[in-house]
């Protein structure tokens, strides 16, 4: 039975739900902005076209590339589509198991040095400063959110909830505190604002689009690809967002419409990933959708003192607090 | 240049997505500070003078509406001076009036333009939207008044073409009232108190009072730095002798200059409000009378006798724009030399970008509102020699088309 439903869930969902979705939610993300701009805006299935455009074009491979030029796209499509094998895309993720929380953490730094991997290769020097920014903002966007997950983590050990370190563990945490621990909610309230600044900075759009920067870089870590490695390139990117916003969902709306019902099949699963499509386009539309309209680009200084000076500080004051409401309370 | 290795060179053009127009700035950078800059042109040569100089002086006028695709009028406007200096003509009051309305109008759209590029390349591309529909808007009155949107073809030498009728006043003022009472308090509350405005406008390629000079920069540039200098004020033209507005400088409005693109950026914003506030007083003083001044002699004719050198001034949009003019007897110009404000500009790109980082590249470059169609030349030097050589037409005709 595990069998068939990790096969099952892998072929339609990993497969075909995400990447579908994927292309789906810039399609919308585009119409939102055209709107916000006071334009019309391309059709919502816009992206679909350029996808589909993008893989009969033909491949253009610089001569100062090396062979992980091409690599990379395919690998990081690969590791941010592996991603949903622990994080829930609605119904339960097949391999999710004690420690998996961490095994993710990796996998999306994993992903980031993939995605500098194949620029850094290419030899273009517009290439090589966007994935020296990818890198500066890598390092400066993980280490709050590391830090607020490692907490709550801790908590969640602390309480002796579901497996150690695992996705649901901390999604029984969330329901527990706005269940039983009333006063754990305004803490609760700092780490998913921490989660969404984090959220932001791994989309890349508005103040965080350091990395690609059109009229700076010319596309900056995109600018070498074409063809079939640029459509997966860009698809990997909104991929690793989507999976972003799933780990949030996971962690802090764990709510959906099968808590509700007593059946548990093929319908409710349908349910959950339709409802956990919406929240994760209510979570990327705050995050993608309107930083994007709403703001220009930060410097990459800018963008470092932003997190190790503000966001950083956030984090800490909420690792604190939280070990002390703890330790008060018990 | 710096010849090292371990330096990244940064080819910002001749084709970038930062870049209107093609145009070279190399940056030497160290990690992301830029530590030398190059400046080249020679993309876009189109010979304009040379052609000119084989026509009469009728055609150059149409050669030089189409010196620039923005400031076509600031073009013809000089050209038409430097011609009407020549021959001691005497243009009517109302002309003169409706050359300042329509100078200003230009003047209008082509800072909404630069301004909303700058926003673009900052990464903000909702003000670029919100700017290029109100420039959208500016360049329908433009058509109203002169029948077209981009090369307009209203001067004429000693006049203009084409009179603003009653219709045309009124819009014109409808769209001055709507400007001033809801356009302009929108754009510079956005301007003055956004955050993205302040992290990447501020600070971005300082030119200093002192490099302003030695460069000598024009137009907003040059105010931008701190220099109170404006051809329409200090050597009136036409109708500005009479005209009341201000010369804007950053102390003006803020009370301290930084010579940086905010403060370029800013002397334009409020240069439109001025605009408005000339279109808006010639309007009201227009005075009645011919648009075209008679000559008692048909003025192909006058053309024809012309000798003797003659330069005229305009405020463009981008800053003092000069054209010469030497005649002797023959149909055309001998020499027509177009000294246009991009080239006083575009060398002060070197101090501006010294010490500032990647990202204030594309920003700056923009606000010095490089127009490159107008102001290309080329100069081929052997790399080898360091010799400086000239090629003629033809041998430029026969490389272009082995290439």
């Amino acid at each position: 039975m595990d069998i068939v439903y990790t096969i099952a869930y892998t072929i339609l969902v990993i497969l075909i739900v995400v990447p579908l979705y994927s292309l789906l939610i810039q399609g919308i993300d585009r119409k939102i902005v055209a709107r916000m701009q006071n334009r019309v805006g391309p059709p919502i299935i816009q992206p679909f076209y350029d996808f589909l455009k993008l893989i009969g074009k033909e491949q253009i491979i610089p001569t100062t590339a090396r062979r992980v030029f091409l690599w990379a796209p395919m690998l990081c499509v690969s590791v941010a589509l592996l991603g949903f094998m622990y994080v829930p895309f609605g119904t339960r993720a097949p391999l999710s198991t004690r420690g998996d929380i961490i095994f993710i953490m990796y996998l999306i730094l994993m992903f980031s040095a993939f995605y500098v991997l194949g620029p850094m290769a290419s030899g273009s020097p517009f290439a090589l400063v966007g994935a020296q920014r990818k890198l500066i903002a890598v390092t400066s966007i993980e280490v709050p959110f590391l830090m607020t997950i490692g907490a709550l983590s801790w908590l969640a050990y602390r309480l002796d909830i579901g497996k150690p370190f695992s996705l649901e563990a901390l999604s029984t945490l969330s329901m527990l505190i706005w269940t039983q621990y009333y006063y754990l909610i305004p803490l609760w309230f700092i780490a998913f604002l921490i989660a969404m600044i984090w959220l932001a900075g791994e989309a890349g759009k508005g103040f965080f689009d350091v990395t690609e920067a059109e009229t700076e870089l010319g596309g900056g870590v995109e600018v070498e690809y074409s063809g079939v490695s640029l459509a997966f390139y860009k698809l990997a990117h909104v991929v690793i967002t989507i999976l972003g916003a799933s780990i949030i969902t996971a962690i802090f709306i764990p709510w959906k419409p099968s808590l509700t019902m007593s059946t548990d099949g093929i319908i409710a699963s349908v349910l959950d990933i339709l409802w956990h499509m919406f929240i994760v386009f209510v979570l990327l539309l705050f995050a993608y959708t309107i930083i994007r309209a709403a703001s220009g680009r930060f410097k990459i200084d800018q963008f470092a003192v932003f997190y190790w000076g503000r966001v950083l500080p956030l984090t800490i004051a909420f690792v604190i607090s939280l070990y002390v409401a703890i330790a008060i309370i018990w | 240049m710096i010849e090292d290795k371990e330096f990244i060179r940064i080819p910002i053009g001749p084709i970038h997505p930062a870049l209107e127009e093609p145009f070279k700035v190399t940056i030497v950078t160290d990690g992301e500070e830029i530590v030398d800059v190059d400046v080249r042109f020679g993309y876009n040569y189109r010979g304009l003078e040379w052609i000119a100089q084989r026509r009469n002086f009728i055609n150059v006028m149409y050669m030089a509406e189409r010196v620039c695709g923005i400031c076509s009028f600031a073009h013809t406007y000089a050209y038409a001076i430097t011609v009407e200096n020549l021959i001691g003509q005497e243009i009517p009051e109302r002309a003169k009036y409706i050359r300042a309305i329509v100078a200003e109008l230009e003047r209008i759209h082509s800072h909404l333009l630069i301004t909303a590029v700058m926003a673009h390349n900052a990464g903000f591309d909702t003000w670029f939207m919100r700017l290029m529909q109100l420039r959208e808007k500016t360049m329908d009155m433009l058509e109203l008044i002169t029948g077209n949107r981009v090369n307009y073809a209203i001067m004429t030498i000693g006049g203009v073409r084409r009179d603003i009728g009653d219709k045309e006043k009124r819009m014109l003022t409808e769209y001055v009232d709507y400007m001033q009472r809801k356009v302009l308090p929108e754009i510079i509350d956005l301007f003055m108190y956004n955050k993205t405005i302040e992290n990447r406008f501020i600070g971005a390629g300082i030119l200093s009072k002192e490099d302003a000079r030695a460069y000598s920069v024009v137009g907003p540039v040059l105010r931008g730095s701190g220099i109170d200098h404006d051809i329409r004020r200090d050597f009136p033209y036409d109708a500005y002798g009479s005209l009341d507005f201000e010369v804007i400088t950053p102390k003006k409005i803020l009370g301290n200059v930084r010579g940086d693109s905010y403060d370029r950026t800013l002397v334009r914003i409020f240069e439109i409000v001025e605009s408005l506030k000339i279109i808006e007083e010639s309007l009201e003083r227009l005075p009645s009378g011919p648009i075209h001044g008679k000559q008692m002699i048909p003025l192909p004719i006058t053309l024809k006798r012309l000798s003797g050198r003659s330069i005229g001034r305009v405020e463009a949009p981008r800053g003092e724009l000069l054209h010469y003019i030497l005649a002797g007897n023959s149909e055309g110009p001998i020499r027509w030399k177009v000294r246009t404000p991009t080239e006083a500009n575009a060398y002060a790109l070197k101090v501006m970008l010294k010490g500032d980082q990647i990202a204030d590249a594309p920003v700056t470059i923009a606000s010095i509102d490089p127009c490159i169609s107008c102001c290309d030349r080329i100069t081929i030097i052997d790399t080898n020699t360091g010799e400086k050589y000239e090629k003629t037409f033809d041998e430029l005709l026969r490389l272009k088309s082995e290439r």
